[in-house]
C-alpha cells in the first residue's frame, strides 16, 4: 500500500491529506484554482487505486471554505468512490464542516447527501 | 445600472491597460492586498513596482488616517471615500479622495502649492530641510509625504478641493508616475484630474464598491477576491451572505480568465460590484468574446434563466455527474451555479464588435 499522499495548503488550494494505511483523508482550506481536475486529478488517482484494497473503514474530513464550481464537481467525483466502497460493503465515515451561518457550505454537504447513497455528517464548526 | 450601459462604460476606460477603482470600507488591513493588486498586474516596468507600490500605500493610508468621514461619518455618511490605481500607455497613476475638514483645506492647498512647481531638486533638498526642522502640523505629519510623494512621481502631484458644505470639503489627490524613460508629453486630459472626479460622481451615485480593468490572471483574482472578502468581514458577520457572493464572484472572475477573447496580448475584461442595499450587491463582467463560443454561451443563459428552482436543481445534478472530458477549463456548472444562488435571472448583453469578436455583459443581484 503506498505511502501518505499530502499537498501543502496555497491561497488558491486547500491541504490534502490522504493516509490509504489508516483510511483517512482529509481536505481543509481554500478551492478555486483555475484548472481544478489538474489539482485533483492526482487524489482521485490515488483513491481509485485505494478502491482496489480499501480499509475495512475509511474516515472522511472535508472542511473547504471558499470554493469555485470546478472544485466543488471534483469533491463530488471522489465522494462518489466514497460511495463504491459502500457499496463494496466497506465503512465510510464522511464529516462535512461548515462555519456558522455559512449556508452555501451546509447546502452543498446537503445536496452531496442527497445525491449520493452514502450518510455525510454535517458538522458545525 | 443596467446590464446595457456596461459598454459605454468599458469604453470610457479603453486607454487604462489596469483600472481599480475601490470605494468600500478602509482599513490598513486592506494596504497589503492593495498593493498585491499591483504587484500581479503586468504594467509599469519592473524597478518601478517598488516605487509605485511606496506610493499607493502612501495614498491608501492617507484615506486611511486622514478621512473626515472617521470621526464625522454621521455628517458625512453619504460622501465615500474613492481610491483609484490605473495604468495607461507609459504612466500609471494613484488617486484618493476622501472628505476633510473645511478649515484643513487652506492649510493643505497652501502645501500642495509650495510644492507645485518645484524641480526635483528644489524638492529634495525641501525634504531635507524638513527632515531636519520637523515642521509637525498638528496633525503628526511632517508634510514629508507629500513632498516625498512629489519626488518619487516625478511630476507635479494635481489636487481639486471640491465643497461639500457642512463644515466639509472632498479632497482629490492624483499622483502621475510616468515610466523613467518616458520622454512623453501627456495631454491634458491623461494628467488632469477631471476624469477622477468625473468618476466619483458616476460611481458614488452607483454605490460602487470595486471596479477593476485588466488582465484577469489567476494571481489577480486571488487578489480581488482577498479584497472583496476582507471588505466584507470588515463589514459583516454574515458568514452565510459573504461566501455565496465570494462564490459567486470566482465564478464570474474566472470565466473571464478563461473565457475572454484575447486583444493587446490580454485576456482583458472588467468587473465591478454595486451596493444596491445593505449586504445586496450587483456584480458584473464585461469581455470580449470570440463570436464562435457566443451563441453557445447565450443559449446556455436563455436555458438557465428559464428553469425554475427544481429545474435548476435537476440541471445542477446532471452536471455534476457528467463527465463532459474538458473540466481543465471549467466544470460547466458555473453558470448554473450563478443562477442558483443569485436573485432573479442572470441578465447579459451581447453586442458585435467585429467579424471576430463580441463584446459580453454578465450581470447578477445577489
Amino acid at each position: 500500500m503506498s505511502d501518505e499522499f499530502i499537498i501543502k495548503a496555497t491561497v488558491e488550494t486547500p491541504e490534502v491529506l490522504f493516509d490509504p494505511k489508516k483510511g483517512i483523508l482529509k481536505l481543509a482550506g481554500k478551492s478555486m484554482p483555475e484548472n481544478s481536475l489538474g489539482f485533483y486529478g492526482a487524489l482521485i488517482s490515488q483513491l481509485d487505486a485505494y478502491k482496489q484494497k480499501p480499509q475495512a473503514t475509511t474516515y472522511v474530513t472535508i472542511a473547504v471554505d471558499y470554493f469555485n464550481s470546478g472544485s466543488i464537481k471534483q469533491i463530488f467525483k471522489l465522494l462518489c468512490i466514497m460511495e463504491e466502497l459502500v457499496e463494496m460493503g466497506k465503512e465510510v465515515y464522511i464529516e462535512w464542516h461548515y462555519k456558522k451561518g455559512d449556508e452555501l457550505m451546509l447546502s452543498k454537504g446537503l445536496e452531496f447527501s442527497n445525491f449520493l447513497d452514502i450518510s455525510i455528517e454535517l458538522k458545525e464548526v | 445600472m443596467d446590464v446595457t450601459e456596461n459598454y459605454n462604460l468599458y469604453l470610457k476606460f479603453d486607454e487604462d491597460l489596469f483600472l481599480l477603482v475601490y470605494m468600500g470600507e478602509f482599513n490598513d488591513n486592506l494596504t497589503p492586498i492593495i498593493t498585491g493588486i499591483n504587484s500581479s498586474t503586468k504594467f509599469g516596468e519592473i524597478n518601478s513596482k517598488k516605487r509605485l507600490t511606496y506610493l499607493i500605500t502612501e495614498c491608501f493610508q492617507n484615506i486611511v488616517r486622514h478621512s473626515a468621514k472617521k470621526h464625522n461619518s454621521d455628517l458625512i455618511s453619504d460622501v465615500p471615500e474613492m481610491f483609484v490605481f490605473k495604468a495607461k500607455e507609459n504612466i500609471q497613476q494613484v488617486i484618493s479622495t476622501n472628505a476633510i475638514r473645511e478649515d484643513y483645506v487652506t492649510i493643505l492647498r497652501s502645501k500642495l502649492e509650495s510644492i507645485h512647481n518645484l524641480s526635483a531638486q528644489e524638492l529634495k533638498n525641501l525634504y531635507i530641510e524638513v527632515i531636519k526642522n520637523g515642521q509637525r502640523t498638528e496633525r503628526g505629519g511632517a508634510g514629508l509625504g507629500l513632498i516625498d510623494m512629489a519626488r518619487k512621481s516625478g511630476m507635479a502631484p494635481a489636487y481639486y478641493f471640491d465643497h461639500l458644505g457642512n463644515g466639509f470639503s472632498n479632497f482629490f489627490f492624483q499622483v502621475n508616475i510616468p515610466d523613467k524613460n518616458s520622454t512623453e508629453v501627456f495631454p491634458d486630459h491623461v494628467i488632469s484630474l477631471d476624469s477622477a472626479i468625473e468618476l466619483y460622481k458616476k460611481m458614488s451615485g452607483q454605490r460602487l464598491l470595486i471596479l477593476q480593468k485588466g488582465d484577469f490572471n489567476q494571481d489577480l483574482i486571488l487578489q480581488t477576491i482577498s479584497l472583496f472578502a476582507t471588505n466584507l468581514n470588515l463589514k459583516t458577520e454574515q458568514v452565510g451572505r459573504a461566501s455565496k457572493m465570494i462564490y459567486i464572484l470566482i465564478e464570474m472572475l474566472q470565466n473571464i480568465s478563461r473565457h475572454a477573447y484575447v486583444l493587446r496580448g490580454l485576456k482583458e475584461g472588467m468587473f465591478y460590484i454595486t451596493e444596491l442595499s445593505d449586504l445586496h450587491y450587483r456584480i458584473c463582467t464585461c469581455n470580449y468574446i470570440s463570436i464562435s463560443k457566443t451563441e453557445d454561451v447565450k443559449s446556455a443563459i436563455d436555458k438557465i434563466n428559464m428553469l425554475d428552482k427544481i429545474g435548476l436543481a435537476k440541471l445542477y445534478k446532471h452536471k455534476l455527474m457528467e463527465n463532459t472530458g474538458d473540466e481543465q477549463i471549467g466544470a460547466g456548472i458555473g453558470l448554473v451555479e450563478m443562477r442558483r444562488n443569485s436573485i432573479g435571472q442572470i441578465n447579459y448583453d451581447i453586442r458585435n464588435i467585429d467579424n471576430e469578436y463580441n463584446f459580453l455583459a454578465l450581470q447578477v443581484d445577489v
